[in-house]
């Protein structure tokens, strides 16, 4: 996948309250399947296989097998991206605001 | 607290009078002094916006909200034009610059929004120029 489409793929993974849910209970209990966590959450089992499925698109889940039981991982690395992006937005926002100031100051002068 | 990982504020507070700083942000010449790109837009509700960086990159935007004295909001549309004329796919986001009176002074606000989890569709206008439904894969060429 390309960079912006992965990045994509992890904003929309972490816009959902459940699939935020699913992973800090992942990053909670190491692996689980999507029975257990359909258990401990008040969505359907098939539900959490949906989310499951957005997190392992964006790279922020894994999947194992272990006999009949698929159990799934949190692979949190992606998230680095996500971070890269506010960093770079709120430097730039940093820059901005502080030139503004000096603009002014300078603009008041003349 | 609800955590935001797609999601930059930022804020100021300055010296100037509320309508010297709007001036400021309004005012394309004024804008290229402070916002690190030149700006070419027409500053009402769906009028267009282009800012080009000091490499020659181009980005679109559309205006959103203009309240007088109050607040700028536009919204990057997400692609960008390299000074080769190539277009390419990058993170559309929302701003908004949200300007308030002090008993002294100004403060200046600014929320940056990616729109990767926004539908965006609605974003694309039926005039919006045909390299940028492309580029969105929106359209079959």
């Amino acid at each position: 996948m390309k960079r912006d489409d992965r990045l994509e793929a992890v904003f929309d993974a972490l816009a959902d309250a459940t699939r935020r849910e699913v992973m800090r209970r992942l990053a909670d209990t190491g692996a689980q399947t999507a029975t257990d966590l359909a258990g401990e959450l008040p969505v359907s089992r098939q539900a959490v296989a949906k989310h499951l499925s957005a997190l392992a698109e964006a790279g922020l889940v894994t999947s194992e097998r272990a006999g009949r039981e698929v159990r799934y991982r949190l692979t949190p690395g992606p998230l680095t991206e996500a971070m890269g992006w506010m960093a770079d937005v709120g430097a730039a926002w940093d820059d901005r605001l502080s030139a503004l100031r000096t603009h002014l100051r300078r603009h008041r002068r003349t | 607290m609800e955590q935001h990982t797609d999601r930059v504020e930022r804020q100021i507070t300055l010296d100037e009078p509320l309508a010297d700083v709007w001036d400021a942000v309004t005012d394309p010449e004024r804008l290229a002094e402070w916002f690190g790109a030149t700006v070419e837009w027409e500053l009402i509700e769906g009028g267009r916006a282009t800012f080009t960086f000091p490499d020659g990159r181009e980005r679109p935007a559309r205006i959103d909200r203009v309240v007088p004295e109050r607040e700028v909001a536009f919204h990057y549309l997400p692609v960008e034009r390299d000074v080769d004329g190539s277009v390419r796919k990058v993170p559309g986001s929302t701003v908004e610059i949200l300007i308030e009176p002090l008993e002294s002074g100004t403060r200046v606000r600014v929320v940056e929004t990616t729109l990767y989890t926004v539908a965006t569709p609605r974003f694309l206008p039926p005039s919006a120029p045909r390299w940028h439904l492309q580029a969105r894969g929106l359209v079959r060429v």
